[in-house]
């Protein structure tokens, strides 16, 4: 198991704030479905730049899939979570929940 | 990397907001089309039974059946019905029979003197359930019910005269806009 994935401590790669939101927002969706990314970009707020760079760190740890087409001449761009991704997103939340539930001073 | 109490609450909360809101816009996508598709079919019918009321029974029954079963195409081509495996689907079926149910046994129970009762009973009971499913999966719905629920009164008590005509395009439209404000999301 790769140390991103660890069950041990947060998942690094999810735990930075937008890279997180990209998960949860996709872990919303059922499985095998994308989402455009102006969409994406849309519900998060975010730049361009910013949520290519955040996909393309997601894509490379093998979490997200992104697709890259031309529908009606038109470049289109979807990403969508993975197994991996989802199970990743999975721990790293019940990671988060663990920590929550420990008591503040330990 | 350290996270603290404070570092993973803030990052619950983010990661529920933004799970939330992708579920709530999933949703309006999903509905969208049904909104479009019965918004049609009630532009459509009621402008027959305005027009041609001799007609208008097996115009409704045509219709309705047309868009249960086109409800239930769309209903299957969506992902989240196929991907889970699940029988999901098998609720569009069952909801209509028990919507189509309940409207006849209100039909024998409260025995309509006018058509214009049941014209404006099914469009206020489409609306309650808008309305309800609104609560739990996104205000849009719910504001597309009130819509159609104020209008389709506004029509039966303010303008009986024209009100089939009025459900054809104050009905018919609040429900197609009300797609289109969901897909617009």
């Amino acid at each position: 198991m790769d140390a991103a994935a660890s069950t041990d401590g947060p998942d690094e790669i999810i735990h930075q704030s937008l890279r997180l939101r990209i998960m949860a927002t996709l872990n919303a969706l059922p499985p095998n479905e994308l989402m455009e990314f102006t969409r994406l970009r849309a519900v998060l707020g975010a730049t361009d730049g910013n949520l290519g760079a955040h996909l393309t760190t997601l894509e490379n740890a093998g979490y997200v899939r992104v697709e890259k087409e031309f529908v009606a001449r038109k470049p289109r761009t979807r990403a969508g979570i993975t197994a991996r991704g989802r199970t990743a997103f999975m721990r790293h939340v019940a990671y988060l929940r663990e920590l929550l539930d420990r008591p503040a001073a330990e | 990397m350290a996270v603290t109490h404070e570092d993973a609450a803030a990052a619950l909360r983010l990661a529920n907001e933004a799970g939330e809101r992708s579920a709530m816009l999933r949703g309006y996508q999903s509905t969208a089309p049904h909104l479009i598709l019965w918004g049609v079919i009630y532009a459509v019918a009621y402008a027959i039974s305005y027009g041609r009321p001799a007609q208008a029974n097996i115009a409704w029954a045509v219709l309705i059946v047309a868009g249960s079963v086109a409800s239930m195409v769309i209903g299957g081509r969506d992902r989240s019905d196929r991907a889970a495996g699940s029988k999901k689907w098998a609720i569009v079926p069952a909801l209509f029979v028990t919507f189509l149910a309940f409207i006849m046994a209100t039909a024998a129970v409260m025995q309509p003197q006018d058509p214009k009762q049941m014209a404006a009973f099914v469009p206020l009971v489409v609306a309650v359930a808008y309305i309800v499913m609104g609560l739990g999966a996104g205000r849009r719905i719910a504001f597309a019910g009130v819509a159609l629920g104020v209008l389709t009164l506004v029509g039966y008590f303010g303008f009986p005269a024209i009100f089939m005509l009025w459900m054809a395009v104050v009905g018919g439209g609040t429900l197609i806009l009300s797609g289109l404000w969901l897909r617009r999301v």
